[in-house]
């Protein structure tokens, strides 16, 4: 005669040496398993990329296009062009000469006499239709054409710009009629408005090449940059299935365009979250009748016999952790925006509880030798939980809200919800959880 | 000179599985296949089941390889090996259990005596006849005995993975040891 510890030492020893026969097609099944986790994972990294790509590509789609004013677009392509025919002469005065100016008529009569100078236009008398060769019989536009190229005769120049602009003046299409005092005069009335002076240092820093070599670059390009950045302090106070969870934190927002915008920052987030078991405690009379009862009635001893079962009610978890997001703000007229992203948010604390539901079966024996009297005794109490939570919990973010100015700054108003990759901890408990983002820009 | 080769070849192994070879890999889960699938019955009780736990054993196994590591004697290694990838079997057991139940308490454990029951010297106990003895054991007793006394978790690690407490665990298993001797001797005596 031995004590059990031989004996649970051959057990431990004859378990630990069995060793079951190889399962043909195991290997090959679980390569199978792997696969399907790894795509399973693939097709959650596409879906990611996926959905960020899609976000760029939408913010360059409804990028507003800049579309450039049409005056300052003649100039550019109006090459500044160095007289040939005058070596050694004032360019700055030629140059002022035959600079572009905005009239009051338009740009027509800017662009004319600076195309004729670059495309020697003498073969295009159809230009001027006969109803202004009528009403301006003096004006021989194919000679004055002929003469203007390498032309830095001043007197020649203001003649010829008189004359382009009475050309324009008098044709518009939409307007046949000619004026009674061009008719006259054979000068228009926008002639006889004041020219506008140019300063000289202003001429030559806008048409001088040289000039702007030293011409100091302006702050503006800095201050376009800075604008590009936005900062806020956001608090987001949210409900899950839970008691409030409360997220605080610093975004910073980098404007992609007057449309779309691509924000991040650090945030403390305090999530509680919880999973409703809902099952009932396995009936304790019934337990009782097996265990409790029948030992009661072969013995007939005068006591209790508790017989008890225990069941998980619900389970708890508060999450304490920093949390990194990535989203991208489309923005409408008025303030509006749709905000959706991602989440990474770093564990820093975890409190898993349960509550268990307790039934217990208690029987009385009557005194008077009658059946014994059964009673359940239902309890309820809770136990931590010592497991921990580690690694990253990711979130799926959207929201959509107002900016309302607020003094110098920006107030944010925006409801969210959150969508978290997968489950959380052995129990399985869903995050989802939506709330207001409360922020304040500046 | 046989457990030496036996050392390498399985350090060999660990090491091409850490490098992802595909080869080493299924060397290492056919000569491992049959302990853990002893293990992994002990916990589910059906050889269908047994196998998908294997297999999501597998891929915790081989997650977690790089983080193997044994400083006893180099003839010890195998044994170790042997004994951390059944700790992880039976890990990945439990998640399941709980996954798909709560484990129900049935017993009282407000009293508890133990009892040392003499047993009788075991000439030949078969495989099969432990697995009808321990099977005879309450679930959450099989659940303890098969933790404490196979695996080697200790009351403080089964009373976290439980969610019991370490005294409860002691309880369980005084009362499983005192029924599996019982059972045993009223075997003899039946033979």
């Amino acid at each position: 005669m031995k004590n059990q510890k031989d004996l649970f030492y051959e057990i431990e020893n004859v378990l630990h040496a069995h060793e079951d026969a190889y399962v043909p097609g195991a290997w090959e099944e679980f390569v199978k398993k792997k696969k399907r986790r790894r795509s399973i994972l693939y097709i959650r990294l596409l879906a990611a990329a996926a959905v960020l790509l899609f976000m760029g590509y939408a913010a360059w789609y409804f990028a507003p296009v800049k579309t450039e004013d049409p005056q300052t677009k003649a100039i550019k392509k109006t090459p500044y062009t160095y007289p040939k025919n005058h070596e050694g002469h004032d360019s700055l005065i030629a140059g002022r000469a035959v600079v572009p100016q905005k009239n009051d008529r338009g740009n027509l009569a800017v662009s004319i006499p600076l195309t004729v100078t670059k495309q020697p236009a003498v073969n295009h008398p159809v230009l001027i239709p006969k109803a202004i060769e009528e009403a301006l019989p003096g004006i021989n536009k194919t000679e004055e054409t002929k003469k203007q190229p390498g032309t830095n005769n001043i007197a020649e120049v203001v003649k010829l710009r008189k004359d382009s602009i009475a050309v324009a003046t008098a044709y518009q299409p939409s307007n046949n009629r000619i004026d009674p005092a061009v008719a006259a005069t054979g000068v228009p009335s926008v002639v006889k408005t004041e020219p506008k002076r140019y300063e000289r240092g202003a001429q030559r820093l806008n048409y001088d090449s040289l000039a702007n070599l030293n011409k100091p670059k302006p702050p503006a390009t800095n201050e376009k940059k800075a604008k590009n950045l936005s900062y806020a302090l956001m608090l987001s106070p949210s409900v899950g299935n839970q008691k409030m969870n409360f997220g605080t934190g610093v975004e910073v927002a980098y404007n992609i365009n007057k449309n779309f915008s691509v924000s991040s920052g650090i945030a403390y987030a305090y999530v509680n979250a919880g999973s409703n078991r809902g099952t009932a405690p396995r009936d304790a009379v019934q337990n009782f009748s097996l265990q409790g009862y029948n030992t009661l009635a072969s013995t007939n001893s005068p006591s209790f016999s508790p017989s008890s079962s225990q069941s998980i009610k619900d389970v708890k978890l508060a999450l304490s952790g920093l949390e990194i997001p990535l989203n991208f703000q489309y923005k409408t007229t008025g303030g509006f925006f749709l905000s959706a992203g991602v989440s990474a948010m770093s564990v820093i604390g975890n409190d898993i509880s349960y509550s268990y539901l307790n039934s217990r079966a208690v029987s009385t024996p009557s005194a008077n030798g009658l059946a014994s009297t059964i009673s359940v005794v239902t309890e309820e109490s809770t136990q931590k939980s010592n497991e921990k939570l580690t690694g990253y919990v990711g979130f799926y973010t959207l929201s959509a809200g107002k900016k309302i100015n607020f003094g110098r700054g920006k107030l944010n108003f925006a409801p969210f919800i959150k969508i978290p990759f997968s489950r959380v901890s052995s129990e399985n408990i869903q995050l989802i959880h939506g709330g207001v983002q409360l922020g304040f820009g500046f | 000179m046989l457990v030496r080769n036996k050392e390498l070849t399985l350090e060999k192994l660990i090491e091409g599985c850490i490098k992802k070879d595909f080869r080493s890999e299924e060397l290492l889960y056919k000569t491992y296949f049959g302990y853990l699938s002893g293990v992994a019955y002990r916990y589910t009780k059906e050889r269908n089941e047994s196998v998908e736990l294997i297999n999501d054993s597998f891929v915790r196994i081989f997650k977690k390889l790089d983080s193997f590591a044994f400083n006893g004697p180099p003839d010890e290694k195998h044994k170790a090996f042997k004994g951390w990838i059944g700790r992880i079997t039976a890990n990945v057991a439990i998640d399941r259990i709980r996954a798909k139940r709560a484990i129900i308490y049935l017993e009282d454990i407000s009293s508890d005596t133990q009892t040392d029951i003499a047993v009788e010297t075991p000439d030949s106990l078969s495989y099969q006849d432990i697995l009808t003895l321990i099977g005879r054991l309450p679930d959450i007793q099989q659940l303890i005995f098969n933790m404490h006394e196979i695996e080697g978790f200790s009351h403080e690690e089964i009373a976290v993975k439980l969610n019991i407490p370490a005294s409860t665990s002691r309880v369980y298993l005084t009362r499983a040891k005192t029924k599996l001797a019982a059972l045993y001797n009223r075997n003899e005596h039946a033979r």
